[in-house]
């Protein structure tokens, strides 16, 4: 796939960075060969301020010395940098509407957000302008734009993926991740991107286990949970359409589908929102004391809001987390995957506060993650998946499994795709 | 009751906090601060029903 001329020149603000053109490689001893990618711009690039949507960075102007470890992996791979792409301020939001930069606008409307925070992620890949891009997701920000845009977002499991050379947000959250428009094309660069990495504390000291090569078997014949409860509440129809879509799909795959209950995920998912703005605030306590207003104030004002947040509450959400991790074992002795909503609607317009879902106003920026949050408060890997159901605009479903199941998940995924009941929306050829 | 018992911020209170935690942000983030804050403590009330601090360690040293 190409991107229609129309969208070359970013006029969607993927981009915060274009770097100059640069002919692909095409060793075909390579596993990405002739394949390009972009990074969200918290990633370290060689020779490159990593700006992490912020001004503060832009002014510091600190030159990265050497390239993150999962940029590294995938140009050694073959892959060709294309540039570095916009996303909210030190990833703390769900629109990537940056204050700074301007937001980004989605593919497939755009007067439309692409979701965030690694919102010019997701769209340059579901735009055809590069075949991956790299992300972060530390309450969702890989799966909430890949919903919006129509596209496959991992969040692998906590761990997994090194975060070497990345800008932190909420260290104990904190993983990377990556977007693709197929599901080979992304279990590709997933295998490209595993490995143990020294220069990442939290990087698991595990054996690579490709996902790649086994994505063509027949899929075992899989239980699979339909989360309800938390996760059917505060729906738009058609995230509700987006799943039942996708479960009936499962069910024509052999699998056997059945309600699933998840009784903590409210409480993960308020105690990962407590624990982000603490451990976010904490980090940039510096700068909200010494230059409060270089800060997005969206951002700002619910980093200074952590730092007032007693010690007694993190430690009450650490608890609290071993809780959900308890129950989430548990659920995992029924079931090979669950699936929820991964956004409870498709993309808000630019500039929306608000959107209605079941004739009520909801608050865009604070719970576009919300399917998301409970599950990388665990840890566990999930996947974003653009269900073909009948919406006007793309949303995913998002499929989560125990913890170390990547291959689990690409391989379900790549069946659901060639049966064509989840798969990526071509763009317009001309401006919507 | 969530552990800073706010259902409401007022000017007050928040002055407290701020000096507590020695922050004097300017002006214009005081209603930001103050709308996050009440949003944390609705998010605290709705976690704190399932924290058990006698029967859960908060983190364990792992050599």
């Amino acid at each position: 796939m190409t991107a229609p001329a129309w969208i070359a020149a970013d006029p969607l603000n993927c981009f915060t960075t274009i770097l100059p053109a640069a002919p692909l490689d095409d060793d075909p001893a390579l596993p990405l060969a002739g394949q390009s990618f972009a990074a969200k711009d918290l990633f370290d690039v060689a020779g490159h301020v990593t700006l992490a949507g912020s001004k503060i960075n832009a002014d510091d102007g600190v030159v990265a010395q050497q390239d993150a470890t999962l940029v590294a992996r995938m140009k050694a791979a073959g892959s060709t940098l294309v540039g570095m792409t916009n996303m909210d301020e030190y990833a703390y939001g769900f629109s990537t509407e940056n204050s700074h930069y301007g937001p980004t606008r989605n593919p497939h409307d755009p007067a439309r957000i692409a979701g965030g925070s690694s919102g010019g992620s997701a769209a340059a890949v579901a735009a055809g302008l590069v075949d991956v891009a790299l992300g972060s997701d530390t309450n969702g920000s890989v799966r909430v734009p890949a919903s919006l845009c129509g596209i496959y977002g991992l969040k692998p499991t906590f761990g997994r993926l090194s975060r070497a050379g990345t800008y932190p947000f909420v260290a104990s959250l904190d993983h990377t991740g990556l977007f693709a428009r197929t599901p080979a094309t992304l279990a590709t660069a997933y295998d490209v991107l595993q490995g143990h990495d020294p220069r990442d504390p939290a990087s698991a000291n595990r054996t690579v286990e490709p996902a790649g090569a086994a994505l063509a078997q027949d899929l075992p014949r899989l239980r699979i949970g339909v989360l309800g409860g938390y996760f059917t509440q505060g729906l738009a129809s058609e995230a509700e359409a987006a799943v039942a879509h996708v479960a009936a799909g499962l069910a024509a795959l052999g699998a056997d589908v059945g309600p699933a209950l998840m009784h903590s995920a409210e409480a993960a998912r308020s105690a990962a929102f407590c624990m982000t703005a603490i451990e976010g605030g904490s980090l940039h306590r510096a700068d909200l004391v010494r230059r409060p207003l270089d800060f997005d104030p969206a951002v700002r004002d619910r980093m200074l809001a952590g730092l007032l947040m007693p010690a007694d509450l993190l430690l009450a959400a650490r608890r609290v987390r071993r809780r959900v991790q308890g129950e989430a074992r548990e659920l995992f002795e029924r079931f090979d995957l669950l699936i929820s909503p991964a956004t409870p609607c498709s993309a808000p317009e630019i500039g929306a506060r608000t959107v209605m879902i079941d004739g009520q106003p909801v608050p865009v920026r604070a719970n576009l993650g919300m399917f998301a949050q409970p599950v990388s408060f665990i840890g566990l890997p999930a996947l974003a998946v653009p269900a073909l159901a009948d919406t006007a605009l793309p949303i995913g479903v998002q499929i989560i499994a125990p913890a170390w199941g990547e291959a689990l998940l690409l391989h379900t995924a790549h069946h659901l795709d060639r049966a064509g009941i989840t798969g990526s929306r071509a763009i317009k050829e001309t401006p919507p | 009751m969530n552990s800073l018992g706010l259902s409401n911020v007022d000017e007050a209170t928040l002055d407290v906090l701020l000096r507590v935690a020695g922050l004097a942000p300017p002006e214009e983030c005081r209603a930001g601060i103050m709308a996050n804050l009440v949003l944390l403590a609705r998010h605290e009330a709705v976690f704190r029903k399932l924290d058990d601090p006698h029967a859960d360690p908060a983190e364990l040293i792992a050599p």
